[in-house]
């Protein structure tokens, strides 16, 4: 089997006009044996959150460093980890996230030399700081026998293969434009993970993709994002997965422009055959994501 | 490179409903509902312009009318760039329960949908309502679309209840005080404004400490998209002229 890791961000429409910078992030580390981390975190644009790009850059490196570390603990014991993410997604490794990524936003903020406001009781008001850096967070652990999901905040992240489309994890859905944030005290309890057991090579080829909100929020109804993302897939086993790599940033760009106008992030793991010839051979590796750029 | 063309299903930019709710009451008779209509008719080439500026959401817009019932002045949102506004006569009681009523109906999904942006209702009423009004703005207030709209209200005269206003609002400062011609026709066109806010909203954490100002957990935060800095000061605006 191989497999293909690539994905891209787009300034939205919307803040090319008002000359927002895109405040999405994203990150993919594929391990020696193959197994897969993929991050997507979309900053939130509003005003009081004018950090969010680099709290977005945070968010997707936390993640895979919290994930990454624990997989190599388990040492190839996928069975054991699979159990201890099962019972401990939700609370131990979401709270994990939550502390790590806030730990690295006050180091961040600090290097920077920004402002801390003050608790009426003298103490440093580490809330307001976080706010300053709001993001949601994606992400998906793909091992050879079964995936991990995390989600805090909107994003979907999808399954697609021969026989369809699955959704790996159902988000709650918040209407308008609010979402769930890492920047919230105890923002671990509104993170929601997935522990499924899916074999890819069952159904080659196949694909997952974590997409910010941006993406599913430009088509007109769900059933044309899912038909979307069907057709991502479509496009990679006709056309290659570079040759859909290199196309990717005019599709999303185009997507916003004609859609919701937000940022678009958009990562893809991708499995084929060996036996299915490569259009147009590419290594996946870890993308790095300086967090104080 | 080869330049493939783009997969996928239909695109579309956001739906912003626009409704603007007027009380067409007896009391209303004459100068009132001539200036809402001549000050409600002016605003929309201007609503047109903005939304034109934001081609990533898509402004509908219609009108409620209630007095002894209410009703649909068009059926059917109708796109900004093709709203035309239907001069609206005055008569007969404030039936306001069943114009909530109403509003409740197109505000749950479906016909909404869930990817829309935050609704823009804005009531204009200059009296008390004469039925029992509670039951169906409760109703409205609970809708999840209801409880994300953007509400405004425009208190036209003395003879207003503004406490009932308060209650669609949820927030005090959004009920739009115009005891005159002049204040009445500023505050339309500030509450239509609303929607080039609501256009082109930034991402937000939910929740957040500064949204959080609702008392009433039917209130919504929603309307802090608006910048409340620039409403009109009513009390600057034909201070001598009364209704």
């Amino acid at each position: 089997m191989r497999q293909n890791v690539f994905g891209r961000s787009v300034q939205g429409a919307s803040h090319i006009r008002s000359g927002t910078e895109c405040q999405d992030s994203y990150k993919k580390k594929v391990c020696d044996d193959g197994t897969i981390i993929l991050s997507v975190a979309d900053g939130h644009g509003s005003k009081s959150c004018p950090f969010s790009k680099q709290g977005s850059k945070i968010a997707v490196n936390v993640f895979c460093s919290v994930i990454e570390n624990l997989y190599e603990g388990y040492a190839g014991n996928l069975e054991q980890l699979l159990t201890y993410l099962n019972r401990e997604g939700d609370t131990r490794i979401s709270k994990a996230i939550d502390a790590e990524w806030k730990k690295r936003i006050m180091e961040c903020h600090k290097k920077h030399k920004r402002e801390i406001s003050s608790l009426e009781n003298g103490e440093e008001d580490l809330m307001s700081v976080y706010k300053q850096y709001g993001t949601t967070l994606l992400g998906l652990l793909i091992t050879k026998t079964f995936v991990f999901a995390f989600q805090l905040g909107d994003g979907d992240i999808c399954y697609a293969h021969e026989d369809g489309l699955e959704m790996v994890i159902e988000p709650e859905k918040i209407l308008g434009i609010e979402t769930h944030s890492l920047s919230r005290e105890n923002a671990w309890e509104k993170a929601i993970t997935g522990v499924r057991r899916i074999n890819v090579e069952d159904s080659l080829p196949a694909m997952f993709s974590l997409s910010s909100d941006g993406f599913a929020n430009s088509y007109k109804s769900e059933d044309e994002f899912h038909t979307t993302i069907i057709d991502y897939l479509k496009m990679i086993n006709e056309h290659g997965a570079k040759a859909v790599e290199d196309n990717l940033p005019s599709w999303l760009s185009e997507t916003s422009s004609m859609g919701c106008g937000d940022d678009i992030t958009m990562l893809i793991a991708y499995f084929a055959s060996d036996a299915i010839p490569e259009t147009s051979p590419e290594t996946a590796e870890e993308s790095e994501v300086p967090e104080n750029g | 490179m080869a330049n493939l063309k783009r997969p996928g299903g239909e695109l579309a930019s956001r739906p912003l409903h626009f409704i603007w709710v007027v009380d067409c009451s007896g009391s209303m008779y004459g100068e009132k509902i001539g200036t809402v209509n001549h000050a409600i008719q002016s605003t929309i080439p201007e609503m047109a312009d903005a939304a034109k500026d934001n081609p990533n959401a898509q402004l509908l817009v219609r009108t409620l009318k209630f007095s002894t019932g209410a009703s649909w002045v068009t059926t059917a949102p109708v796109p900004i760039e093709d709203f035309a506004w239907d001069d609206l006569d005055a008569g007969g009681v404030t039936d306001l329960g069943k114009a909530f009523e109403m509003l409740a109906a197109q505000l749950t999904i479906p016909p909404m949908t869930d990817r829309a942006l935050p609704p823009v209702l804005v009531l204009l009423s200059d009296g008390q309502p004469t039925d029992d009004y509670k039951k169906s703005l409760d109703k409205l207030l609970h809708l999840p679309w209801g409880k994300k709209a953007v509400r405004i209200a425009i208190s036209i005269g003395q003879d207003a209840d503004d406490d009932v206003l308060e209650q669609f609002t949820g927030n005090r400062e959004l009920v739009l005080q115009a005891n005159n011609p002049q204040a009445l026709v500023k505050m339309i066109k500030w509450a239509s404004t609303a929607a080039s806010m609501v256009s082109a909203p930034a991402s937000r954490p939910k929740d957040a400490e500064e949204f959080a100002v609702p008392k009433d957990p039917s209130a919504s935060n929603a309307p802090l998209v608006l910048d409340m800095n620039n409403i009109p000061d009513p009390t600057s605006i034909g201070a001598g002229d009364v209704w």
